[in-house]
Parts: C-alpha cells; sequence; structure tokens
C-alpha cells in the first residue's frame, strides 16, 4: 500500500520570548540581540502506509505535539519537508478546532466545514453525532461552558464522524470517563477496518499497545526508537527503569 | 509559487460561509431589538448629520442638498472602517482556531468584510428612505454600486490583511487602527464635498483610493452618472497595488501565525 504520510529530515525550531509590543522589539532591534531559539524537533524521518496505526510515546516535552501539529497543518517545519495525503482531521487537545462562543450545534458545523465538508453532508450526520457524544442536553449552550469531559465527547464524535483520512489524536481521550473511552476505542477498531489512518500520542501505553501496529519513541525532539509497537513499549519500559 | 491558491479557498466556502452567517447571527442576537438595530442606528447618525452639519453648520454642498450627499458618502465609508476594524482583529480574535486547525486564514479576513453586508443593506434602506424624501430619483446608473462596492472591499481586504497579519506579532496595531481610521475619515470627502478641498490639494486627494471610490458611490446614487475615470483609475490602481503587497505579506507572516499569536 503507498506511502500516506511521508516526512523527510524534519526540523522544527521555537523562538523563545518573542516580543508582543514594539516597546519590547525595539531594543531587541537596536541592539541586535538574537531571541533564544530552542529545537522541538529535530531530523525526523517517518513514513506511513494507508491504514497505519502509529503511536507516538516519550517524555513531556519530547516533541510528540509538535509533530502532530505539522502533520495536521496547523504549523510548519523550519527544516525538511513532509507530504499528508488526504484529509487530516486533529483532536490535537480538549476542544481542538472548537470556537469556545460557539454553541454545541455551531461547533459541529464549524468543524465539518473546517474539514472542507458540504452543509449537507453534515446535516446528514448531524444526529449520529450528537447522539454518540451523548450531550443534548447541551446542544444549544457556548462551548465555554462545557466540561472539560463534555468538550471532549464532543470533538470526538464530531472527529470520527466527519470525513477525512487521517486522524490525529493528541491525549484528548485521557479526558473521557472510562465507558466513553471504551466506547471511542471500538469506533477507531471499527474505523481501522476502512483503510483510515490514525497517529495516537499518548501516555497510556496499554492504549498504544491494543491500537497500534507501530510506534514511535521520541526523545529530546530526537528519534529514539521507531517499529513494532511491543519492541519499542518494551525498550521505553526498560529504560525508564534504567533512568531512574 | 502560486499567487493565489483559489482552489484552496473554494474547499473552504462552506466554512466562510458559516463564519458570516454566525457572525451577523451573533452582533444580532445580543440585543434587544435585534436586526432594528441595523436600522437605527444609520437613522439616528443621518438625523446627527441634518442636524448638526445641515442647520448650526452650513456646509455649502452645491445644487444637491447636504444630507443625502453626506450621509451617502458616510454609509459606504462606516462599511470600510468597520470591515477594516473586524478584519484586523479577526486572526487574533480567532486564536483557538488559529492554534489548532488548518485552513487558509484569508478565510477570518473575508468573513469578517462579508459579515458586514447587512449593516450596509440596513443603511442603504434609510438612504433610499432619504432620497425620496429629497425626491432625488435613481437612474440605471446605480447600477455602478455593485462594481465600485467590489473594488472597496478589495481595498478593505487588502488593508485588513496588512494590519491583522501584523497584528499577530505586534498587538499595538489594534490600538493605532482607530486613530488610523478616524485620520482617514477626515481626508477622505466624506463629511464634506471633494469640491471644497482647495484647488491645489485635490491631486493629492486622489491618491487616497477611498477618494475615487466615494465619489464614484455617491455619483451612481444621487447624480446618477457614472463614475468620473480619471479618479476610479486612481483607486483601482492604487488598491490594486496594494491588494498584491498585502498578500505576499499575509502569506509569508501567516505561516508564524500558530505559533506567535
Amino acid at each position: 500500500m503507498e506511502n500516506v504520510i511521508v516526512i523527510n529530515s524534519l526540523w522544527k525550531k521555537y523562538k523563545i520570548g518573542q516580543p508582543k509590543k514594539l516597546g519590547d522589539a525595539l531594543p531587541l532591534f537596536l541592539f541586535r540581540q538574537k531571541l533564544k531559539e530552542f529545537w522541538a524537533l529535530k531530523n525526523i524521518n517517518l513514513s506511513i502506509k494507508r491504514g497505519g496505526r502509529l503511536g507516538i510515546i516519550g517524555p513531556n516535552g519530547s516533541g510528540k505535539s509538535t509533530l502532530l501539529k505539522i502533520i495536521s497543518g496547523v504549523t510548519f517545519p523550519s527544516q525538511g519537508n513532509f507530504t499528508a495525503t488526504g484529509k487530516v482531521a486533529a483532536l490535537l487537545d480538549v476542544g481542538t478546532g472548537f470556537h469556545p462562543d460557539f454553541t454545541g450545534r455551531e461547533n459541529i458545523y464549524l468543524y465539518g466545514t473546517i474539514l472542507g465538508m458540504e452543509l449537507h453532508e453534515i446535516k446528514q450526520r448531524f444526529d449520529e453525532i450528537v447522539r454518540f457524544s451523548g450531550i443534548k442536553k447541551f446542544l444549544d449552550t457556548p462551548v465555554k461552558h462545557y466540561s472539560s469531559g463534555m468538550y471532549v465527547r464532543l470533538a470526538f464524535s464530531v472527529a470520527v464522524h466527519l470525513e477525512w483520512d487521517i486522524l490525529l489524536v493528541d491525549e484528548v481521550l485521557a479526558v473521557g470517563d472510562a465507558d466513553f473511552q471504551k466506547k471511542c476505542l471500538s469506533k477507531i477498531e471499527q474505523l481501522l477496518v476502512k483503510d483510515k489512518t490514525i497517529i495516537l500520542v499518548s501516555h497510556n501505553l496499554d492504549l498504544i499497545g491494543k491500537l497500534c501496529d507501530q510506534t514511535l519513541l521520541l526523545e529530546e525532539g530526537q528519534t529514539k526508537r521507531i517499529g513494532k509497537t511491543s519492541a519499542v513499549i518494551k525498550y521505553y519500559l526498560n529504560n525508564k527503569t534504567l533512568n531512574s | 509559487m502560486k499567487l493565489i491558491n483559489t482552489s484552496n479557498i473554494w474547499r473552504f466556502r462552506y466554512l466562510l460561509l458559516f463564519l458570516v452567517w454566525r457572525d451577523v447571527k451573533s452582533r444580532y442576537k445580543q440585543a434587544l431589538f435585534g436586526f432594528a438595530w441595523a436600522m437605527l442606528t444609520p437613522t439616528f447618525q443621518a438625523l446627527v448629520f441634518w442636524l448638526v452639519f445641515g442647520i448650526l453648520f452650513k456646509i455649502p454642498t452645491g445644487n444637491v442638498p447636504y444630507l443625502p450627499l453626506v450621509f451617502c458618502g458616510f454609509i459606504f465609508w462606516n462599511f470600510f472602517s468597520q470591515s477594516v476594524s473586524s478584519a484586523t482583529l479577526s486572526i487574533t480574535g480567532n486564536s483557538n482556531l488559529v492554534t489548532k486547525v488548518a485552513f487558509p486564514k484569508e478565510i477570518l479576513i473575508l468573513s469578517s468584510i462579508l459579515g458586514r453586508i447587512p449593516d450596509l443593506i440596513a443603511s442603504l434602506i434609510v438612504l433610499l428612505t432619504i432620497l425620496a424624501f429629497y425626491h432625488i430619483g435613481l437612474s440605471v446608473h446605480i447600477l455602478w454600486v455593485i462594481p465600485v462596492l467590489i473594488i472597496e472591499m478589495v481595498l478593505a481586504l487588502a488593508v485588513g490583511m496588512f494590519l491583522a497579519s501584523i497584528n499577530v506579532y505586534f498587538r499595538d496595531i489594534t490600538a493605532v487602527v482607530p486613530i488610523l481610521l478616524m485620520a482617514w475619515l477626515f481626508l477622505t470627502p466624506v463629511i464634506y464635498p471633494l469640491e471644497s478641498i482647495p484647488q491645489q490639494y485635490q491631486l493629492y486627494a486622489k491618491f487616497n483610493p477611498m477618494t475615487g471610490i466615494l465619489e464614484g458611490l455617491r455619483s451612481a446614487v444621487i447624480s446618477g452618472t457614472p463614475p468620473e475615470r480619471i479618479s476610479m483609475l486612481f483607486s483601482i490602481s492604487i488598491t490594486f497595488i496594494f491588494v498584491i503587497i498585502s498578500y505576499l505579506l499575509f502569506k509569508k507572516l501567516e505561516k508564524g501565525f500558530s505559533d506567535i499569536i
């Protein structure tokens, strides 16, 4: 099967302390000071085949979320390149792509149109989305009043019911309760039969072990290990105990 | 480099539509009278103009009565000015979307301009009432409003993209815009006719693209004649140059929006 995601020697740099006011920028400019730089990702190479399930693990600050952000197209690599073929849906964190002032109903349409869907296509799936999320009562409440659990329920059910080829999930499932998590997992498993590609970032190694065939271990922005999930998790756990 | 990726914007047309609808809805939903406010505001503005400049401090406007002439310029200026100010805030005001989902950010600018059209329509209804009151009839040349209005929207898009993208990096822009728009208002023949500008400055006034646009709209609506060709040409060329510069700047800065915002 062909590759849907190809990443070639990708680097991502962030500048620390970017000025927000002209008053702060002026001294930087006058004294030719350079901002501190931070490399969040260093030389990442990766390819994922259609229908692949990649897990990404690693300690906090290892660049997992940055990598997802780049694949989703929200932010851009500083060096190197990547291609993602098909529609990418991303659950980057709680309430991703939701507008806090919009109601749940409005956000379903917002997210659908962002994925490039037509209004009647969204309408068609509307009831199913609402049913799955279980938040029918709060559909006309602005989402800023939602609890984080409700946020995730809605976000996840919108994401899985709309049309996409690649789904990126960043640790959001951890917020939902156990029942909802189970529901999500079975939904994901259902989807995987249909040639959908999923990338999952999580600290929950059981979840990764259950869902992903390949796993990438990131450490300080670098690829530490990539390969079969069981092998990578084993390596990760062994090294973790050695370090502590 | 592809200058304008139209296929991309086309793919997001429903997002644009939805954002415009939502923007308009939220503005009218809040207030008690809803859409009535959109009509009441220009009505009161017209009354104030009539009282202050038509009665108290008479500004000579030739053979056209003051109120229709000035009110016509004023509502189209208002449309421009409100489009620019909401476009300036449209990127920073939607940081939730900018940092979490991928879509062409010019959609936000476009939607904040298109979202001002209902207000303009409400003002136009008030203007037509005033015209009827002064027995000013419309001619076929009223149709010139459409192309000139499109030029005005392109200019608003250019100014909006320019200010919005810099505003992501320096929030000072938010404070500068009202001052800029006020200065621009007084430098444009909005509340006074073009003829009242001294002869030696008239040429400079034409370099302000809004001069030709407002004069064009006035001749279409009030005098019932096509826009004056030279002024229109000035406005179109300056708008065209500005929209290209702004778009290039916008595209260059857009890549950093989600990191900086």
